[in-house]
Parts: C-alpha cells; sequence; structure tokens
C-alpha cells in the first residue's frame, strides 16, 4: 500500500519498488516451493500446473470412492433397518407389510441404480479437478483459466503471465490439505446414528409376537379360560361310568393347564376329549334308534302299548314306571332290584319286557318278575345314561370353548388342523348326517323321530368353532328314516360258538326302498340332463344327435 | 513484452487507478462503488448514465473526475428547448480579413474529453439523438462532414428519476449506449457529516491533477488485453440470454416481466467492465466473478420490461440478481 500525502512522483516509484518487491518474493516461493512438494525445478508453467491439477484428480477420485462407498454402506444399512423395521411390524397387516417391502425395494434397487449410474457417468477431469481448486483455495478461477489457456493455446504474453502466476499459485497449494482424504463429519455422525438405530432395532421386542412367543403365551391360561376348565372337571365328575370319555377329558384338561405343551398339543388333546364326547353322543343316538325299534315291536301287544308309546317317545324313565305299573304274577308291584345292575342291549331288553309280560314261552312265575324287574333296571339305566348326555352336551360347549381360544392363540389354520386331526363332526341337528373322512354316516331315524326337543338332543345344534360343522343337508324337509333307507343281511355261519356271536353276523346293506329310490333319482337325473342337452344351441339332445345326424347323411335329393 | 512487462502494466494499471480514486475521494464523500464504475466506464471506452435524486453529488461528483483527469470538460445542462446544434455545434459564415466568407464548423460542447449530460431527460428526443452518433462512432456529422471527437471521449449523463412532467424519458436505442447505468444512493448519516465537514468549512479541499489524456489511453490499452477465457465468456452469454424471456436460460421472472433483453451490447460490457474489474483485483484474467460484479451496473437499463412489472413495480435489478442466483458460475 502506497502511503498517502506523498507526490505523484513518490508514489509511483513506491509502487514500482513493491511490484518488484513481490515479484521477487514470488520468484523465491516459487523455488523454494518446487524443493519442498517435490516439483522439478526445471518443469514449465504448464508442467506445474498439469502436475497439481492430476494430483487433485486423484485425490478427488479416491474420495468420491470414499464417498459412493460410504452411500453403498447406507444403502446397506438403511435396507437391513428396513428390513428389521417390517419384521417387527409384520403380522399387523400382511398386505400392508407386502407393499411396504415392495416399496422399500424399489427405493433401494432404484438407489442403488442412480449410485451405479453416478459412478459410471462420472469422469473426473483435469478442467474439474481445477475448478475444484479453485472453488477450495479460493483462486477466482484462476487455475480453472489456466488449465483452459493450455488446452487453447494462444501467444500472447498475457496468457502466458497468467500462466507463470497460475504456476506459482498451484506450487504453493497444499493439496493433501486442501483434499483430505477423511470422511467427513456428517458421514460419521450419521453412520453412528445408524448404528445405533440398528442396535435398537435389534433389541426391541417384536410388534407381533413369533410362533415361540405365541406358544409360550399361550401357556397362561384367562380367567374365563380357567373356569371353563373347572366346570368340566366338575361334569367329568358327574359323567356316569365312562372311564373313557372321562379319561380322554382329564387328560385334555391336563394338557391344557401344561405350560410347556404347545397350542398345537392342546388343540389335538381337546379334540380327542371332544371326539370322546361325541362318541357317547353317538352312544346314546343309537340307544335311542334301539328304544324306537323295541316300541314297534312291542306296538302288536296290548298289555305293554304304554310302554311302546313311551319308548317311541324316547322316555326311558316314563316306560320303566309304565313296566313298574304291570301287576307281577303275585299280585304286587314290581320294583327295581338294584341301581348297579349290569348293562344289556336293547335285545335283552326285549326279551326282559317279553318274559315280563308273559308272553315269553320261558317259565312264568317267579321268573316273569324277576325278568320285570331286570327290565326295569334295564330301563333306568338308559333313562340315566340319556339324562347324562345333557352333562356331555354342556362337557362339550366348554370344550368348544376352549379349542376356540387355544385355536386362536394356535399359528396353524383351522382347515390345517382339521385335516390333522381328521375327527368326527358332530352330527347335524336335522340330518343327523355325520361328516367323515370317508363319506357320510346316516342317522337320521332316531333324532327325526321324536316329537318333541327334549335336553338329550340338545348340544348338536351349535357349529363346530372349528367352522367344520354340517351346513343344512340337502335332502329337503322330508327325511326318511334310516330304518327305511337299510335293512340287515344276515351272514351265513354254519357253526355259531354261542348265541351272541351268532346275534353278530348281519350287517346293514341298501333296502329295496332306498334301491328304488336311488335309482328313481338316477333316471330323473338322466332325464334333466337330457332336457338340458335339448334346451342347448344346437337343439338336439345328445342322445338323439347320432340320429339326426345319420339321417341328414343319407338324405338324398329327390328321396324322401 | 514479456510476462514481466504484463505484470508491470496490470501493477501500474492498478496505481493510476488507485490515485484517481483516492483523488476524487477527497472531495466525494462515499460512492466507491460509483467512482469505479465511472473509472471503468472510462477506461472501458464507455459511457455512464448516472441516476440519483438531485443535490447528492451527480455533477460534482463528474467535475471532481474531470479535475483529477486533467481532461477537456464541457458541461451540457438539457433543457427541452436545447437544440442539436446546441450540443454538437453548428456550421457559421465567418468572413476572413480579406472580406472572403467561408463557412466554417463552430464545434459544440460535446467536443470534450469529458462530457457531462447534466438532466438528459428534459431535453427533447430530437436532441437526445444527437448524442447517439457522437457516443457510439466518437464522431459528429455536421454540415455534411464528419468531425472525429477526440479521445478519450466520455459522455456522463445524469437523470433525476423523481421528476416526471416536463421530462422525456430516454429511448432505448439510447439507453444501449451507455455502458452503465449507475444508481447514487442517498448518502449516510456520517457521510452527510463529512460532506457538511468538506463544503461548509472556509476552504474547500482542491485536487491534483494526477494524470491526463495519456495515462487514461494506456490504461484503455492495458484493460483491453486481458484474456478471457471461453468459459468466463459463455458465462457473460448465458447471463445476458437469460435476460431474454424466450430463452432457454430464462427464469420465471424474466418470462414474467421482461418484454426485451439486453443487447449484445450487454455482453460486450460484462466482458470489458469484467476486464477493468479483474485487473484492479490484480488478476490477469478475468473470472467469473469479474462479470458477476458489474451485471447489475451493465444491464438493468438495457432491459425493457411490460406492463406487468411497472404494475407490481419490479425493479430490473430484481430480476438481475434473480438471474445471477440462477445462472451457475462458470464450470470447467
Amino acid at each position: 500500500m502506497v502511503p498517502q500525502g506523498l507526490s505523484r512522483g513518490a508514489q509511483r516509484l513506491v509502487s514500482l519498488c513493491d511490484f518488484a518487491a513481490h515479484s521477487l518474493a514470488t520468484n523465491r516461493r516459487r523455488s523454494n516451493a518446487g524443493a519442498d512438494v517435490g516439483y522439478n525445478p526445471r518443469m514449465s508453467d504448464q508442467e506445474i500446473i498439469l502436475h497439481t491439477l492430476a494430483r487433485v484428480r486423484r485425490r478427488l477420485q479416491i474420495g468420491h470412492v470414499v464417498h459412493d462407498a460410504t452411500v453403498l454402506l447406507w444403502l446397506i444399512a438403511v435396507a437391513v433397518a428396513l428390513w428389521r423395521v417390517l419384521r417387527m411390524a409384520g403380522g399387523h397387516a400382511p398386505a400392508l407389510s407386502a407393499v411396504a417391502i415392495l416399496v422399500a425395494l424399489l427405493l433401494w434397487v432404484g438407489g442403488l441404480l442412480v449410485l451405479s449410474r453416478r459412478l459410471l457417468a462420472r469422469r473426473t477431469s483435469l478442467a474439474r479437478a481445477a475448478a475444484e481448486v479453485d472453488s477450495r483455495a479460493a483462486l477466482h478461477d484462476e487455475l480453472k483459466t489456466a488449465y483452459w489457456f493450455i488446452a487453447h493455446p494462444i501467444a500472447s504474453p498475457w496468457n502466458a503471465a497468467q500462466l507463470e502466476h497460475a504456476a506459482c499459485s498451484a506450487r504453493t497449494l497444499d493439496v493433501s490439505r486442501l483434499l483430505p482424504m477423511r470422511v467427513e463429519r456428517g458421514a460419521l455422525a450419521a453412520s453412528a446414528l445408524i448404528s445405533v438405530l440398528l442396535v435398537a432395532l435389534w433389541l426391541a421386542p417384536p410388534l407381533t409376537p413369533s410362533s415361540q412367543a405365541l406358544s409360550e403365551g399361550g401357556n397362561a391360561l384367562s380367567a374365563a379360560e380357567a373356569k371353563q376348565v373347572q366346570l368340566l372337571r366338575e361334569l367329568s365328575a358327574q359323567l356316569p361310568g365312562d372311564s373313557a370319555a372321562a379319561a380322554k377329558l382329564e387328560q385334555a384338561l391336563t394338557t391344557l393347564q401344561r405350560k410347556e405343551a404347545s397350542a398345537e398339543e392342546k388343540q389335538r388333546a381337546l379334540a380327542a376329549a371332544r371326539a370322546a364326547l361325541e362318541q357317547r353322543n353317538l352312544d346314546a343316538a343309537s340307544t335311542r334308534e334301539g328304544l324306537y325299534q323295541l316300541a314297534q315291536q312291542l306296538r302288536g301287544n296290548e298289555a305293554l302299548k304304554d310302554i311302546a308309546a313311551a319308548l317311541e317317545e324316547g322316555d326311558a324313565h316314563k316306560a320303566a314306571q309304565a313296566l313298574q305299573q304291570m301287576p307281577d304274577a303275585h299280585g304286587g308291584k314290581l320294583t327295581a332290584t338294584s341301581p348297579a345292575a349290569e348293562r344289556g342291549n336293547e335285545k335283552d331288553l326285549a326279551r326282559l319286557i317279553d318274559q315280563a309280560s308273559g308272553r315269553s314261552d320261558a317259565e312264568p312265575g317267579e321268573s316273569a318278575s324277576v325278568a320285570a324287574r331286570e327290565a326295569i333296571d334295564r330301563l333306568n339305566q338308559i333313562a340315566a345314561q340319556l339324562d347324562s348326555q345333557q352333562q356331555l352336551n354342556q362337557a362339550s360347549q366348554a370344550l368348544q370353548q376352549l379349542q376356540l381360544a387355544v385355536a386362536q392363540r394356535s399359528t396353524m389354520s383351522a382347515g390345517r388342523f382339521s385335516q390333522q386331526a381328521a375327527q368326527n363332526s358332530t352330527p347335524s341337528p336335522n340330518s343327523g348326517q355325520t361328516s367323515m373322512p370317508g363319506g357320510i354316516m346316516f342317522r337320521s331315524a332316531a333324532v327325526a323321530q321324536e316329537k318333541r326337543a327334549s335336553a338329550q338332543q340338545e348340544g348338536s345344534k351349535t357349529g363346530s368353532a372349528m367352522g367344520d360343522s354340517q351346513a343344512e343337508a340337502p335332502l329337503g324337509n322330508r327325511v326318511t328314516p334310516l330304518g327305511v333307507q337299510l335293512k340287515k343281511e344276515a351272514v351265513p355261519n354254519p357253526e355259531p360258538e354261542d348265541q351272541q356271536d351268532a346275534a353278530k353276523n348281519w350287517f346293514y346293506t341298501e333296502s329295496k326302498e332306498q334301491k328304488s329310490v336311488v335309482e328313481l333319482r338316477e333316471v330323473q337325473a338322466r332325464e334333466s340332463f337330457a332336457q338340458a342337452q335339448s334346451g342347448a344351441a344346437e337343439g338336439v339332445s345328445v342322445r338323439h344327435r347320432q340320429i339326426v345326424k345319420d339321417y341328414f347323411m343319407q338324405l338324398r335329393e329327390g328321396k324322401p | 513484452m514479456t510476462a514481466m512487462t504484463v505484470g508491470r502494466q496490470v501493477e501500474q494499471f492498478r496505481e493510476n487507478f488507485r490515485i484517481v480514486r483516492d483523488e476524487v475521494s477527497r472531495i466525494i464523500v462515499g460512492n466507491e462503488d460509483n467512482i469505479i464504475g465511472i473509472m471503468t466506464c472510462l477506461l472501458a471506452r464507455g459511457h455512464v448514465l448516472l441516476e440519483g435524486i438531485p443535490g447528492i453529488g451527480k455533477t460534482k461528483l463528474v467535475q471532481t473526475l474531470a479535475d483529477v483527469l486533467h481532461l477537456k470538460f464541457s458541461r451540457i445542462q438539457f433543457t427541452p428547448d436545447l437544440m442539436p446544434g446546441d450540443i454538437i455545434g453548428t456550421t457559421i459564415v465567418r468572413e476572413t480579413d480579406t472580406g472572403r466568407k467561408l463557412m466554417e464548423f463552430q464545434p459544440g460542447p460535446i467536443f470534450a474529453n469529458l462530457v457531462l449530460a447534466d438532466e438528459i431527460n428534459r431535453a427533447t428526443p430530437k436532441t437526445q439523438s444527437a448524442l447517439l452518433e457522437a457516443m457510439q462512432e466518437n464522431s459528429v456529422s455536421a454540415g455534411g462532414q464528419t468531425h472525429p471527437l477526440q479521445q478519450p471521449f466520455f459522455v456522463l449523463a445524469t437523470m433525476n428519476p423523481l421528476e416526471m412532467e416536463g421530462t422525456y424519458p430516454l429511448p432505448e436505442a439510447q439507453l444501449d449506449r451507455f455502458f452503465f447505468k449507475l444508481k447514487l444512493s442517498f448518502p449516510s448519516a456520517e457521510g452527510l457529516s463529512q460532506i457538511l465537514d468538506r463544503t461548509t468549512a472556509q476552504h474547500e479541499p482542491k485536487v491534483e491533477r494526477v494524470f491526463g489524456q495519456g495515462e487514461i489511453l494506456e490504461m484503455r490499452e492495458t484493460a483491453r488485453s486481458v484474456p478471457v477465457a471461453k468459459p468466463v465468456q459463455d458465462y457473460a452469454i448465458r447471463l445476458t440470454l437469460a435476460t431474454h424471456p424466450e430463452s432457454e436460460l430464462a427464469s420465471d421472472l424474466t418470462r414474467r416481466f421482461v418484454r426485451f433483453g439486453a443487447s449484445p451490447r450487454g455482453t460486450q460490457a460484462l466482458i470489458l467492465g469484467g476486464k477493468v474489474r479483474a485487473l484492479l483485483a490484480e488478476r490477469l484474467y478475468v473470472a467469473g466473478e469479474d462479470i458477476r460484479s458489474v451485471a447489475l451496473d451493465a444491464l438493468r437499463h438495457r432491459l425493457l420490461l411490460n406492463f406487468d412489472a411497472e404494475a407490481e413495480r419490479v425493479s430490473t435489478d430484481a430480476i438481475i440478481e434473480d438471474i445471477l442466483q440462477r445462472v451457475p458460475l462458470p464450470s470447467a
């Protein structure tokens, strides 16, 4: 700076001196810098500039690689974090999760493509390096202009002066300080943040419990379920003399209360217990059917008319009372022998009643009284068995609720479990059909014949909580009794060992009436098929097509 | 000429410039940028239009500059009845000693190195247009003869933006002939205090004539010699194109408010002004920031705004600043 207050000539002299000093300092700095940073003193200004720019470009390229690697790591970290978040949140809304996964995947792939394109497209030129140095070192486009002058040489002292000045600036540049090889603070902070986020996400509990957690969580019984279990235990204690069903039920309850048992195990145990109870229901239905057939047999006997009517209604109590009202051979009333009489089948009961009524060919008198007492005992047993069906139904309903609760916790679908369990389901209350793995079992007679709904029928009307209950049977309102559909066919056994074995040598087969019904339906089906065919576009039924075709094939001109 | 010579030239240029600036600053308070702007115009062979409210020293600035530069100075006070002949001169009949009558051209006040066209917008367009040829061609045609003007020829026109009645706005063609349009702002409180100190005392400060015509011409040559790299030149071109509403580079503001953009004279002004600024910054080349630093002064009077801009009071300065923000600096 030229001091103020000097004359014009003095000021000019001072400025010239300043310029000379500046030039000397520049030359000295140039030679020193060349020795320091490894520049060859023989290098021209252009070489110095290009050498500096090459160094800058190399560092820029390395910096770009580091930056891109950081971005790539970021992308991977984001993908991992995203995967973890979706894994945590997945299950609440599977569709939403799928969309989120798709969007995230697309974004990630898009980011990767952009990065790849950037990597492929970016070519760090010397001009770019010059611009970078100008920007970082505040050189005001000096190296950029110098590089342009080198690339477009013009013989001009001004250009040479500019190159000389630019070379001097390039010598003094500390490239390593201008372009330090270090990760940016922002990238470091972001990496730390994403690491913390990843750790937090990894340690955070999933929003949707896993299957293991589900099974563990399913071990704890709720208060309502505990109450159901308690009720089932009480009902199990009341079950009359059926050790198999009681044992199954007890086993199911034990499994249900076992903490280490999985939800599927519990489901199986409950299904097994329920199958046992359903078997009891089927036994009861079979008993009612036997009573009905017994009533049909006794209907011919005028003395046993009341008993037959009671049996036809399925009321064993009433039948026992009617039998008690009958006078015995000694003029007294009959009484039951003991409550723990052995249980027999309905055939024995029919024989006993016949003996009691004196119709039998057996010895009258004392034996008739004994037979009547036995018949009363048997009827009381049957009544008790039928009465116990109410408890069975309650137990079955409680089991259904428990099954529902356990099934909701289980990861296995209801249909899948049904396939695995392959248990008979509850007979339809209207048709009496029971869905079985191999077909359909018809059991409609006894149920359909009852005039009023009794407590013994209850329990079959609720659908299964597993969703496998039968819908309304496609048979219409009219139900044909089982006894009409089926008939007994004896198996010839030349040497029966005893009477009991001989009684088992028969099987149910299709009755004549049922056979005719089936044939009729087949004919109707063919007819309806033919009608449907005739209503098709061709207007000719399948049956008649060949005839029509032959007629037209043989048709000749002039011949009718 | 060697690089050392170039360096010396640049140093001389800067030194001369500093001397003029310091000398003018002894009279003119503040307005550093405007002094630099006027000097830039002078050294870039341009003319300058000064705009400011009355009494802020427009005329004083020009007078001081003329005193410092030791150039022939003339002042033309533009009035509505001023005729073109009053500016460029007229041919008169002169009788010689022998009694012979000759037609002789009597030069007007325009025949000077430094012409102050005071309140140029008060004259009629006819009179204003008398300046056109002189400013562009540096010559005057009168009486069938062309009279070259002495170099350096430098017109400083002042304009009062407040008074609209009885004024004739300068036509676009004439505005375009001004290299820069400078706006003189009102001085600050400190500046006012300094003005009072300098002008109300017993002795007003005097300036010295530091150098004359030769140095100015030498400095002009130096300024013209500064090389411009193509990217920087492209930057100036892009800036100019960005002022045209139909250009691809035009910003939304330009498309909305500008009717006509800057002419090629605007680009010339950017480059030449940038060269002077580069020398002032001790650079042997023109950088992008040199172009930026003169963009407002060089382009603000070259944009013709539309009615929407007038209605919304959008100034050309705002549009140019928007362009400067949007157009990136010269890249590699």
